[in-house]
C-alpha cells in the first residue's frame, strides 16, 4: 500500500470542517418534511460548510481532498492534518506513553490525562514494572530534553472528574481523542465483586462520560477507542471473526427465506467481566455515533507484546512500563519474564488456546493511520488490530527457542486453567481493513521482538527488579473466585511434545488466508 | 459510482435500468453494501450508482427515502422497484429480473 492511502478523503472526514448549522443531518424517516420544505423554498440549495482552520474560505462546498488542502501535509503514514490536536486518555500507560512520544515527534500537538491507576493496581498486586519508569512530570521533562516534544498533561480521573476533563477539552479542543483510559485486565476483573464493579464502572461509565463531553465540546473530533479481540470470544463453530459487523454477503437462511446480515453487529462472547465491559462500551460508542453524529474507530486489539519503539530506543528515560504479574502482564511479555526468572513458562491446560497478537510498534503505526484518516460524521467502524494468530503453546516454544540464544534453559509447565474457556477451539480472524484501507505495513516479527525483550530483561538492573517480585508471577486468580495457585499438570522440555494442529487457525488478510500455521516459522511470523 | 444532486436526473432517465443505493456515512450497513455492489457491478451489464442522503437533499426528498440503505431501480425516470435495508447478493440481482 502506498503512503497516500487517505489522499482522496475530503472535508467530510476532516475535524476542522464545521458542519453544525450548515449541514442538516437527519436519519431517514425523521423530519423528511422539513428537508422537503427547505428544498422547495430554496431551489439553489447547495451543501456548504465552513472551515475552522481556514475561515477565509467562508461557505464552500466540502469537496476539497486531503491532497489538495494546504492544512493536510504528506507524511510516511499518509496525509496528516498540520499540528493535529490529539488528546490521549491514559497517557501514562503501556500504550499511552509510547503513542504520545510518537505523535509528538511527528508534529502532532499532544495532550493527555491519567489517574495513575495502572501504577496503583500493579502495586496492589505486589508487583512493579520490570523496566524502571520515571514519574510523569519527569517523563515529560525527559521527552522535552531528548525528543524536543511538548506534551501537555493533567492528572484527571475520567470517571470521577469529568468536569475537569471537560475543562481541559474546552481549552485544548482535541481533533482526535485516543481512549486508552480503561483497566485492561481480565484477571483483575475476576478477583471479586469489588474488582468487577471497579472495572466495569471505570471502563464503561467512564467512556460514556467521555462521549457526552465529546458531543458537547468537540462533536467534530473522532474517538479512536481501544476495544479488544476478547469481545468476540472464540466461536466453536469456527465462524470467521469479522471486523465488528457482518459483511454484506453474509446471509442468514431460515425457513426457506434469506436475509443479508450486512452491517449488523457480530455476536459477542466475552470471557471475563472486563471483556463484558468492553462489549458494553462498544454499544455505547455505536449508539452515541448514531444519536449525535459522533465519529469513532473501535479497535479490537489483539494481545500486545514488546518493548520497542523508535522514540523510546533513544534513551532509557523514555521507556514504557513492562508488567509481568498475572493481572497486567500480557502473555508473551510474561513468558519472557518467566524465562529470565527460571520459571517454567506457564501454559493453561494444553495451551491450545488461539489468540490474535500484535507487536507494540505495529500497534502504534495502526493508531497513527487511524488518527490521520478520521471517520465521517456519524460513522462508527471497527478494525481487528491483529498481525498474527498463534496458539499459546507455540508461543511458549518460540520463546524457549530464543531463550537458548541467551544461554537460558527454558522449560514449559502446564497448569490447570484458571479461566472458563474451551481447551481447544478453531479460530479464523479477519483483519483486512488496517492494511487494505489504512495502509498498515506491519514490521514487527515475533522472534525479533522476543529477542529485544530478552535483551532488556537480562539487563542486570531490570533482572533485579524482576527477581524482587518473582512471587507474583504464578497465577492465583481463578474465574470461580478462589485464590489458590493452579495445580501443575505437567512440566517438560520444549520441543519434546508435539500438539498436532487439529482445528482451523487462520488469519484472513488482504494478502490471502494464512492457513494452518504450523508452529512459528523461522522468520518469526 | 457516487452521484450527486447535479447529475441525478440525467442518471435515472437512462433507457437502461440503473440501480441507485441511497446511503449515509452513519450507516454501517451501507459501507458493507458498497463492497457487494462493486462486486455485482463487475458481473452485470447494468449501471449501479450510490448517493449520499445527507449531502444531496433534493434527490433524497424527491425519492422519499425512509431508511438506510435504500435501493431503488430506476428506468426512464421512473421508479421500478425499491428495497430497504441490507440486501443479499441474490436479492439485489433479483431486482434486475424482468427488466
Amino acid at each position: 500500500m502506498n503512503k497516500r492511502h487517505n489522499c482522496d478523503k475530503t472535508c467530510w472526514n476532516c475535524p476542522a470542517a464545521i458542519l453544525k448549522g450548515n449541514v442538516d443531518f437527519r436519519a431517514c424517516g425523521q423530519s423528511k418534511e422539513e428537508i422537503k420544505k427547505k428544498v422547495e423554498e430554496n431551489p439553489n440549495l447547495n451543501m456548504v460548510i465552513e472551515c475552522a482552520r481556514r475561515p477565509e474560505l467562508g461557505h464552500f462546498e466540502p469537496n476539497i481532498t486531503f491532497e489538495q488542502c494546504p492544512e493536510w501535509i504528506e507524511t510516511k503514514y499518509g496525509y496528516m492534518l498540520k499540528e493535529m490536536r490529539v488528546m490521549i486518555l491514559g497517557i501514562d500507560g503501556y500504550l499511552g506513553w509510547p503513542l504520545a512520544l510518537k505523535l509528538s515527534k511527528l508534529g502532532f500537538k499532544v495532550a493527555g490525562v491519567d489517574n495513575y491507576w495502572r501504577r496503583d493496581m500493579v502495586m496492589e498486586k505486589g508487583s512493579h514494572t520490570a523496566v524502571p519508569i520515571q514519574r510523569m512530570t519527569q517523563r515529560l521533562q525527559s521527552a522535552k530534553e531528548i525528543l524536543g516534544t511538548n506534551i501537555e498533561f493533567r492528572k484527571i480521573d475520567i470517571r470521577t472528574e469529568l468536569d475537569k476533563l471537560r475543562e481541559f477539552m474546552e481549552e485544548f479542543k482535541p481533533e482526535s481523542i485516543v481512549h486508552y483510559a480503561e483497566i485492561p485486565s481480565a484477571p483483575y476483573s475476576m478477583v471479586d465483586c469489588n474488582h468487577a464493579l471497579k472495572v466495569q464502572d471505570n471502563n464503561t461509565l467512564g467512556s460514556l462520560g467521555v462521549l457526552f463531553a465529546m458531543k458537547d465540546i468537540v462533536p467534530e473530533s473522532s474517538m479512536v477507542k481501544l476495544g479488544t479481540m476478547g469481545e468476540y470470544g472464540a466461536p466453536l463453530t469456527g465462524r470467521p471473526i469479522f471486523e465488528g459487523m457482518f459483511p454484506a454477503d453474509a446471509v442468514l437462511q431460515w425457513d426457506g427465506r434469506e436475509w443479508s446480515m450486512g452491517g449488523e453487529m457480530t455476536p459477542r462472547n466475552p470471557g471475563s467481566f472486563y471483556h463484558v465491559g468492553k462489549v458494553q462500551d462498544t454499544y455505547n460508542v455505536y449508539e452515541a455515533c448514531r444519536y449525535w453524529w459522533l465519529r469513532s474507530y473501535d479497535i479490537m486489539q489483539g494481545v500486545i507484546y514488546g518493548v520497542h519503539t523508535k522514540e523510546m530506543a533513544e534513551d532509557k528515560r523514555l521507556r514504557t512500563r513492562f508488567d509481568f504479574d498475572e493481572w497486567f502482564g500480557t502473555v508473551i511479555n510474561r513468558f519472557v519474564a518467566q524465562a529470565v526468572l527460571g520459571i517454567p513458562l506457564t501454559i493453561y491446560g494444553k495451551g491450545e488456546q488461539i489468540r490474535g497478537f500484535i507487536g507494540l510498534e505495529d500497534a502504534m503505526q495502526c493508531m497513527i493511520r487511524l488518527i490521520i484518516s478520521p471517520p465521517e460524521p456519524g460513522q462508527y467502524d471497527v478494525v481487528n488490530q491483529v498481525s498474527a494468530v498463534y496458539r499459546i503453546v507455540d508461543l511458549a516454544e518460540a520463546v524457549a527457542e530464543v531463550g537458548k540464544e541467551f544461554g537460558i534453559d527454558v522449560k514449559i509447565q502446564r497448569l490447570e486453567n484458571p479461566r472458563v474457556e474451551p481447551d481447544k477451539h478453531p479460530m479464523e480472524v479477519v483483519s483486512k481493513k488496517l492494511e487494505g484501507e489504512f495502509g498498515l505495513d506491519p514490521k514487527i516479527r515475533l522472534k525479533e521482538e522476543v529477542r529485544r525483550m530478552f535483551k532488556v530483561l537480562t539487563n542486570p538492573e531490570v533482572k533485579k527488579r524482576l527477581e524482587e517480585k518473582k512471587h507474583v508471577v504464578l497465577p492465583k486468580t481463578r474465574w470461580n473466585g478462589d485464590k489458590l495457585e493452579m495445580d501443575k499438570l505437567d512440566e517438560y522440555e520444549p520441543g519434546t511434545k508435539k500438539f498436532k494442529l487439529e482445528l482451523k487457525q487462520q488469519l484472513d488478510t488482504i494478502h490471502g488466508n494464512d492457513k494452518e500455521l504450523k508452529g512459528i516459522k523461522e522468520n518469526g511470523n | 459510482m457516487e452521484i450527486s444532486d447535479k447529475e441525478f436526473n440525467e442518471v435515472i432517465t437512462s433507457k437502461e435500468p440503473v440501480l441507485v443505493m441511497f446511503w449515509g456515512s452513519w450507516c454501517p450497513v451501507c459501507k458493507r453494501s458498497e463492497v457487494l455492489l462493486r462486486e455485482i457491478a463487475e458481473d452485470i451489464n447494468y449501471e449501479i450508482k450510490k448517493m449520499n442522503i445527507d449531502r444531496n437533499p433534493r434527490a433524497t426528498a424527491k425519492c422519499n427515502i425512509l431508511g438506510s440503505p435504500t435501493f431503488i431501480l430506476f428506468k426512464e425516470g421512473k421508479e421500478i422497484k425499491r428495497a430497504i435495508g441490507a440486501q443479499s447478493k441474490n436479492q439485489i440481482l433479483a431486482m434486475f429480473e424482468n427488466d
